[in-house]
């Protein structure tokens, strides 16, 4: 009796899982600063405000170009996961949202990056191929270089490595809804700094990451800035792309 | 500096005669040799940009055919020969892309808001890694890495295209007509030391083709050559021959 032949199910499905590890593993994970303040604890939960409307507080950024309108978007839809919704006139909103976000001048820092000590040794010089003394057979050796120097890792040291970074912000504050009295506005009720600072300065590609960090933290107070963890795959990045 | 084979009477000795043949040879080698040198000093001329693309498109607008340029020229009009340049570059960009210039007096499609311009000059750095030379058993190096702070500059064009409204903002009688709704936008852009923009033209432009009325959905990177961006702009901005009538 012929052995079965055993199913390649297990063999596919372990090459299926290391892939999806790796999948996992590739994701890009950003470390935003977040730096929230709140007044809502003050208020009164009915006398809470729910409903927005959304304004550029950029004069360079104007209302109505589309690189606006998705982060607009994205800022919304961070909005609508905290109950808020846009109010169908500026007259009729609760709150007025003030939206900054950009990239600030590029700045030169160091950062500590670990590099191999290298060190150069010579190799043994690989010898002749040789016949046996009668001749009848060659002798080929199988061990050895050229006598060239091999480079070995012989410890790790720790260098200050110039690098450029830009850094990326997103800003939305919040106000009541009201006249302002004698030149001064309204209070604020809350507001979320969000920033980035990497080499990338791909800012575009920055607002959903953003974005998804704001959603976390509108109405909190964080007291001081804090340095918080988001990758691509979160659900709520997942989320703030989706849009509404 | 005298010839002193030349002064040499009689027939050339066998010695001689050997290095006759030597130099023949060599000057065949050297023309292979320079043959060489030129060919990977050809090679090593291409010049390749790193290109960064944006572009964002309004879903709910069509791309609009017909256009009206307004140019927004940095240099107030003072570098006339990079505004000429920089004009006939862009026209040539948007006839590859199938748009083309509304006739004077004939309502277009939308109106397109030309940017060009090189920015403020920021900082960069730079790593070169020294690669192995090749030269011989104790000359070959270990490869390191070299970094070293270089002032950059952002050449870019930035196309913006509106619909044409005429009418009045009905909210503010008397002010003049609003801007139409945004349809699409992109930006192009090469980053590196140099800070003039004309050379850089051809690959912005050439490479903005494909993506005028596109989301590209966040920046995008890719390099360019020259010479292709180039010609792929002569080429596309051409008009598509019309086929020639079947025989009868």
């Amino acid at each position: 009796m012929h052995p079965q032949p055993q199913s390649p199910l297990p063999t596919k499905s372990l090459f299926a899982a290391a892939l999806l590890l790796w999948a996992g593993c590739k994701s890009t994970t950003y470390v935003l600063q977040v730096d929230a303040i709140s007044q809502t604890g003050q208020v009164a939960q009915a006398a809470e405000p729910k409903s927005y409307r959304v304004r550029s507080r950029n004069p360079s950024v104007a209302d109505d170009s589309l690189r606006y309108n998705e982060v607009s978007a994205y800022i919304k839809t961070a909005l609508s996961g905290k109950g808020l919704y846009e109010a169908p006139s500026a007259e009729s909103a609760d709150l007025i949202i003030d939206i900054d976000y950009g990239m600030e001048t590029p700045r030169m820092k160091y950062q500590t990056v670990i590099k191999p000590i290298i060190v150069l040794t010579v190799s043994q010089p690989k010898p002749l191929a040789d016949r046996s003394p009668n001749g009848s057979r060659l002798f080929m050796p199988i061990s050895g270089g050229a006598g060239q120097p091999i480079g070995k890792i012989a410890g790790w040291q720790e260098e200050a490595e110039p690098v450029v970074v830009y850094e990326k912000y997103l800003k939305i504050s919040a106000r009541e809804n009201r006249e302002a009295v004698e030149g001064r506005p309204a209070p604020e009720v809350w507001s979320v700094n969000v920033s980035a600072e990497d080499p990338s300065n791909e800012l575009r590609k920055y607002m959903p990451i953003l974005a998804s960090a704001t959603a976390e933290y509108i109405g909190t107070n964080t007291k001081q800035e804090k340095a918080v963890s988001v990758s691509e795959n979160d659900d709520t990045v997942k989320f703030i792309k989706k849009g509404m | 500096m005298k010839n002193t084979r030349s002064q040499s009477s009689g027939p050339p000795s066998r010695q001689e005669n050997s290095r006759e043949a030597a130099r023949a040879g060599l000057t065949g080698r050297g023309w292979f040799a320079l043959g060489l040198l030129a060919a990977c000093l050809g090679a090593g001329c291409q010049t390749v940009h790193q290109v960064t693309i944006d572009s964002i498109s309004n879903p709910r607008k069509q791309i609009g055919q017909s256009y009206e340029l307004d140019v927004i020229d940095p240099s107030g009009g003072v570098d006339v020969e990079l505004q000429v340049m920089a004009l006939a570059t862009i026209k040539e960009t948007l006839a590859a892309r199938g748009l083309y210039e509304a006739p004077r007096g004939v309502k277009p499609d939308s109106i397109i808001t030309y940017t060009y311009g090189v920015g403020q000059g920021h900082i960069n750095i730079v790593t070169e890694q020294n690669t192995s030379l090749l030269l011989g058993p104790m000359l070959t190096t270990l490869p390191s890495t070299n970094s070293k702070a270089v002032v950059v500059f952002d050449k870019f064009i930035e196309l913006s295209a509106r619909e044409a409204v005429t009418a009045p903002d009905p909210n503010r009688p008397g002010a003049p007509a609003r801007k139409g709704e945004e349809m699409w936008n992109i930006k192009a852009t090469i980053v590196d030391t140099k800070n003039t923009l004309a050379p850089y033209l051809a690959a912005l432009g050439s490479s903005c083709i494909d993506y005028i009325g596109e989301n590209s959905g966040q920046e995008l990177h890719f390099k360019v050559e020259d010479k292709v961006a180039k010609a792929n702009l002569k080429l596309r901005s051409k008009p598509a021959p019309v086929p020639a009538p079947a025989a009868k």
